[in-house]
């Protein structure tokens, strides 16, 4: 199986590489993998029927025990088969869809990558692996929908359909995660012999399934597969409705039968979730005029039902939603194709302009008749089977609100099953500015060829139900692990769900009959233009939040931005003082009343510095307090400090006074009272922390000073009387040397500087 | 230090043990820079072209040690007392800073020459601040910290000033300046009162120290001390609100040089908390978590929110990568109380730095090969690219999808990672923040792709399509960059480093 993998892998690496030889035909080429697929796929079969299944393992990351560990069912196999299937005859299709084109090397390997992905998806046995293919197809099909057009709706539609489905995904990485913990494997087949169960799994699965509901279009995560209609067909007809949709189903299928009964709010949300869709979806699907956005929503509204379907986790439900799978794919591909073959006679899609297209193409409108049939479940389609079986099946275990619902939906699907027909390809009076002079040349047989197959595989598949019957079935059990399941079976005799066909017939009839009033009553019942999805209340919240975030935090003001780092150093660890305020038992506030008057003179000082207007003023002022601090040590007995700290405050002084000729002499006004009030804060706060903390610090010493072992040690070591002086020429003899070196250094450097200055060499910048 | 030894009646000088293979990488950069700096003085102008050659050789020769160092096996090495050790962890951390060296000089190449810079000073200015990362990995004392902190940020503060004609780049290495020295002022005032609490600078030492002092019950200086040392590296690995720098600084620096005070810089600030959180306030837990979880969760966020709002593209990486500074914060912030845990939470941080950068150097290398033609940082210049420019498209579009996290490239993995440190650690806390993670992880997704649409499918601006002559340098730069993302597809390489390189014994 990995060699399968690969074989995508490889072809997709191989086809740009020969585009520019190929042309169009490189698409031949991607048609290997998906033959060699479908090769293998018939020869595993033997080996899968009936429920069995095959594994292989191959190491990938072992430190995480993330394993490529593939596993083959029947329901896979199914998948597989469906994703290799479709894919030979849309990527044939494809290659007369751009005829011509030269350019196609990007596309052939992104969607034989993305072909690849969903193999993966529907191989991996590995909760990891599984999201690693999960997430390869949503990046691929954001490149696929926006690498023809140029249109700006398109181009929004392809990153509102990457955004849903990536944020599903990532949900879904979330939701895997917590489950595979709580199982203590991420092995998918593991996981559903031995369920977990708690709150850790049910979170888990709630997240799964939101990933799987974005994956597959359910309600509230819709709206991105009609916007991803501006894909080219082909990439529509693959991507939109056989395979990646289906997606979602898949792994809700998987799931179902299992934690459909350990996790309470399962069936309720997944059951709620697809009818939803399925109403919505319907409804949509008969009121748009463009035939591509109809087929869409009638997308959507089928996947409602397979989830319907699938998503009970009853076994004769699961069975007929794979039949109703096996059965979308192959109708729902016809009809694109036949969308793109109508769009590029007619150059348009737009159902109020298309008119008489049946008579100029009836192999077309032929093939369209079958796929239509098998959508709205007419006898000798496929289609028919899988709504047979499902009434079945629900009127068995299903809940009869459901049942009436599918029922709704049926009718509805039979509404706009029936409109699409009759929009594409029927005779009609057309409004005159409408009216495009439909210079109709008869598509080429090599495009219909893959529709006209499909469309006989959907009839006889219909007609023989056996055949694909065997394969249903044996999916259906591999995923419910039983082995009491419905057959496939073209007659049942007149019972209640061929009644609750007819009734859905009838009422499709009817709603079709009656188009001019449902018309009416929807464009009544129109939502208001400015209600938006859900999807885009999330952006213009989300970006309105980011604005007035960066208006706050990035202001480019300095002061405030020390204000702010200033603010958050002292107040974190003032939360932490506070919490657990231990006051040492005696502060002492000063040694003698001379030390109190200096304090207050730096007090003063600095009060007055901050007050000043005149630049001049401030920095004198500033000067006051640093030989005021300097007095402070003098008076502590360290002479050497003051001594530093004098010349430190005479240097700043002297290049303050020079810099001060090239500024105003007054500092600007001060802006409003609100920002003075937050600067004397955010200094007040600054002030309080510094001194609670001298406060704190000065009453926590452990160890005794450092100082007295100096003073005791500096005569008998060091053989001088003045330690600061044995400190300096021996106890740190070496740091001393140090400091010596570095101010020769740098005072070679200046003398280097002013000779240079001095021969009016190359000054760096002559400008100034 | 030595009023401490002269107390305890220590007088006798004894010269430490060194050990010259384990100092190798550091002697031969040293090497490396002096030969630079004086080449500089006798090549002539049209012989330039000759430094960068020699300052990259240099960073590749003194590669080889660490790769010799890691042949020989896991030996500790410590130096002078336990300060200085070239262990597991150093080793794979000065391969990571010595290789994003060589991209960054790769990167340069063309940039500086171009740009009529002081070439010579350039790449020695380069290879010192490199040298303090080098030192960086193998300290393990609070005062060699800071020496290297130091010798790889006065560099950083006059290399972002290169650009000595432009404005932004003087405001840009000012308010570097400016804030970095507010920083470093808060952190060495926290060490010292560690040194004062502990009596030690050695990182074990305080470990030890600190778990002797009687009930566990710390002291309020020590707690402020260890806040303010986090405080000062918070600043380094710009999480909010220590950011402000980085936008700023950023925009106006010269290219290569923002990508590597992105990466280089930020990996060295993450690789000194390591050290200083795993092996100096191990058993701290209590006092640095919460920090640690406060940080990330605002950097994350913040970076995220207003990354969005960007139209500059350098701009809107330097929000995102102080987001992604938000997501290696989140081990830290998780670091769990037993061994496993710890292991899970290190490993996380350590594979993590190094995927970042590898796909944040590739980003910046295609924006450098972008800019060369169309002269403009804007996002929109990056409009229909792949018409001129596919194979950068397709690039950058790995590096951005790489960054958002999305599978099977190296940023998923990394991701990974840091949420299953969250979830090892299995409190509710740090449950709450790798959602936090997650939500980000989405909201990150918006701009990055925002980035890929500009590529794919906007017209080009102004209708130029000339392709884009990629320089051989800037082209070795990229192709490494790709490769090293593309392993993600195997990441199995990552996961071994970043649990060989443990600190955690």
């Amino acid at each position: 199986m990995i060699g399968l993998l690969l074989l995508y892998g490889g072809v997709a690496l191989l086809g740009p590489a020969l585009s520019r030889r190929l042309g169009a035909r490189v698409l031949f080429l991607c048609l290997v993998p998906h033959i060699a697929t479908l090769a293998y796929l018939v020869s595993a079969w033997p080996r899968v029927a009936g429920g069995r299944s095959i594994a292989e393992s191959h190491e990938w990351v072992p430190a995480l025990s993330l394993g490529v560990d593939l596993r083959l069912d029947a329901f896979g196999l199914l998948m597989a088969g469906i994703i290799s299937g479709i894919g030979v005859a849309v990527f044939f299709y494809a290659r007369w869809y751009f005829a011509g084109r030269s350019d196609l090397g990007l596309f052939a390997g992104v969607i034989t990558v993305f072909a690849g992905s969903m193999v993966g998806v529907v191989m991996a046995d590995n909760l990891l692996l599984l999201y690693v293919f999960w997430e390869l197809t949503s990046v691929t099909s954001y490149l696929l929908i926006g690498i023809d057009h140029q249109k700006g709706a398109a181009r929004a539609a392809a990153l509102k359909a990457l955004l849903i489905t990536g944020m599903g995904g990532l949900v879904m990485l979330g939701g895997f995660v917590l489950v595979g913990r709580a199982a203590g494997t991420f092995s998918l087949s593991g996981i559903l012999a031995t369920p977990p169960s708690g709150a850790t799994t049910t979170v888990g699965i709630g997240l799964v399934l939101v990933g799987a509901f974005t994956k597959s279009a359910q309600v509230p995560f819709h709206s991105w597969l009609p916007g991803a209609m501006a894909a080219p067909t082909p990439v529509s007809a693959y991507l939109h409705s056989a395979t990646m949709v289906k997606a979602g189903v898949y792994l809700i299928a998987r799931l179902a039968p299992v934690f459909a009964t350990v996790v309470w709010f399962w069936r309720p949300v997944v059951l709620a979730a697809g009818v939803a869709t399925m109403l919505v979806g319907g409804y949509r699907a008969l009121r748009e005029t463009d035939l591509k956005l109809l087929l869409a929503y009638g997308t959507v509204s089928q996947l409602g039902l397979m989830v319907v379907l699938v998503g009970a986790g009853y076994p004769d439900l699961t069975f007929a939603g794979a039949a109703l799978i096996l059965a979308h794919s192959l109708f729902k591909a016809v009809l694109f194709m036949v969308v793109g073959i109508v769009d590029h006679a007619a150059h348009t899609r737009d159902l109020r302009r298309l008119h008489g297209l049946g008579r100029r193409m009836p192999l077309v409108f032929a093939v369209s008749v079958v796929a239509v049939a098998s959508m709205v479940g007419l006898p000798a389609a496929l289609g028919f089977l899988a709504k047979e079986a499902a009434y079945e099946a629900l009127l068995h275990s299903g809940n009869p609100v459901v049942t009436a619902a599918v029922v709704v939906g049926s009718a509805l699907t039979f509404a706009y099953g029936a409109r699409f027909l009759w929009g594409a390809f029927a005779d009609k009076p057309v409004r005159k500015e409408d009216d495009v002079a439909l210079e109709v040349a008869a598509p080429s047989p090599a495009i219909v060829l893959p529709s006209v197959v499909l469309s006989i595989l959907t009839l006889v598949l219909g007609v023989a139900p056996a055949l694909g019957g065997k394969l249903v079935t044996s999916a259906a059990t591999a995923v419910g692990r039983t082995t009491e399941l419905p057959k496939l079976v073209l007659w049942h005799g007149f019972t209640p769900a061929l009644g609750l066909s007819g009734l859905a017939i009838a009422v499709g009839v009817a709603l079709f009959l009656r188009r001019g009033s449902v018309d009416r009553l929807q464009s009544r019942l129109a939502l208001p233009a400015g209600l938006t999805t859900p999807y885009e209340h999330a952006l213009s919240l989300l970006n309105r939040v980011a604005d007035r975030s960066t208006g706050v935090m990035q202001n480019g003001s300095l002061p405030i931005y020390v204000g702010v780092i200033l603010l958050t150093v002292v107040l974190l660890p003032t939360w932490r003082l506070a919490t657990d305020g231990r006051l040492p038992s005696r502060i002492e506030f000063a040694d003698s009343p001379v030390q109190a008057l200096v304090a207050l003179v730096v007090v003063a000082a600095a009060i007055g510095c901050a007050r000043a207007r005149r630049r001049f003023v401030a920095v004198l002022l500033l000067g006051a307090v640093g030989f005021a601090v300097a007095v402070l040590f003098i008076m502590q007995g360290a002479p050497d400090l003051a001594l530093t700290q004098l010349l430190v405050e005479t240097l700043a002084l002297v290049i303050f006074v020079l810099v001060l000729r090239h500024l105003p002499e007054q500092f600007p006004r001060r802006s409003s009272r609100l920002a003075t009030g937050l600067r004397l804060g955010v200094a007040g706060g600054v002030g309080v922390f510094v001194t609670a903390f001298a406060i704190i610090a000065a009453g926590s010493r452990t160890h005794p000073s450092a100082g007295d072992g100096l003073v005791e040690r500096a005569l008998p070591d060091g053989g001088g009387r003045n330690v600061v002086n044995v400190i300096l020429t021996d106890f740190r003899a070496f740091d001393t040397v140090g400091e010596i070196t570095v101010l020769t250094v740098a005072a070679l450097g200046i003398i280097g500087l002013l000779l240079a200055r001095a021969d009016g060499g190359e000054g760096e910048e002559p400008g100034k | 230090m030595d009023a401490l030894l002269i107390a305890q009646g220590v007088s006798r000088f004894t010269a430490p043990a060194l050990d010259y293979h384990a100092l190798a990488p550091e002697i031969i950069l040293t090497g490396v820079l002096v030969v630079v700096l004086v080449l500089d003085l006798f090549l002539d102008e049209t012989q330039k072209y000759l430094l960068p050659t020699v300052a990259g050789t240099g960073v590749l020769l003194a590669f080889v040690p660490v790769l010799t160092l890691a042949l020989t096996g896991d030996d500790l090495r410590p130096m002078f007392d336990g300060a200085y050790v070239s262990d597991n962890f150093a080793l794979v951390l000065k391969g990571l800073f010595l290789l994003t060296g060589y991209v960054v000089i790769l990167m340069s190449n063309r940039y500086i020459e171009e740009g009529d810079y002081h070439v010579g000073e350039y790449y020695f200015l380069l290879l010192s601040s490199l040298l303090g990362m080098v030192v960086m990995a193998s300290s393990r004392d609070l005062i060699t910290i800071f020496v290297a902190l130091e010798l790889l940020s006065i560099p950083a503060y006059l290399l972002a000033g290169w650009r000595k004609r432009d404005l932004k780049s003087n405001e840009a290495s000012l308010k570097y300046y400016l804030l970095g020295v507010l920083a470093s002022g808060v952190m060495l005032y926290g060490m010292s009162l560690v040194f004062g609490a502990t009596g030690t600078t050695v990182l074990i030492r305080i470990q030890e120290r600190l778990a002797e002092i009687e009930g566990g019950q710390l002291d309020n200086v020590v707690t402020v001390g260890i806040f303010f040392i986090i405080v000062g590296f918070a600043f380094k690995v710009s999480a909010v609100p220590f950011h402000f720098w980085a936008p700023d600084t950023y925009e106006g620096a010269p290219t290569p040089i923002t990508a590597y005070l992105s990466v280089a810089s930020k990996t060295a600030g993450f690789v000194a908390l390591l050290q200083l959180v795993f092996v100096g306030f191990l058993g701290q837990p209590d006092v640095w978590r919460p920090l640690f979880w406060f940080l990330a969760a605002i950097t994350m966020t913040v970076g995220n929110l207003i990354a969005l709002r960007q139209t500059n593209i350098v701009r809107m990486l330097a929000y995102s990568s102080v987001a992604q500074a938000g997501y290696i914060l989140v081990p830290f912030a998780v670091a769990g109380e037993n061994a496993e845990a710890l292991q899970s939470a290190q490993t996380a941080a350590i594979v993590y730095l190094i995927v970042y950068a590898a796909m944040n150097l590739g980003a910046f290398s295609v924006i450098l090969a972008v800019a060369r033609k169309t002269r403009s940082g804007e996002i929109t210049s990056f409009g229909g690219l792949f018409q001129y420019a596919p194979g950068l498209t397709v690039v950058m579009s790995i590096f951005l999808f790489s960054l958002a996290g999305i599978p099977p490239v190296a940023g998923w993995f990394a991701k990974f990672v840091v949420f299953r440190a969250a979830l090892d650690a299995g409190t509710t806390w740090s449950i709450v923040l790798a959602i936090i993670a997650g939500l980000n992880s989405v909201v990150a997704l918006f701009y990055y792709s925002n980035i890929a649409r500009q590529m794919w499918m906007m017209p080009v601006p102004d209708g130029d399509r000339t392709p884009i002559r990629v320089p051989a340098a800037l082209g070795i730069a990229l192709g490494l960059c790709v490769l090293v993302v593309a392993l993600g597809v195997y990441p199995e390489p990552f996961a071994r480093l970043g649990d060989l390189a443990s600190l955690v014994p």
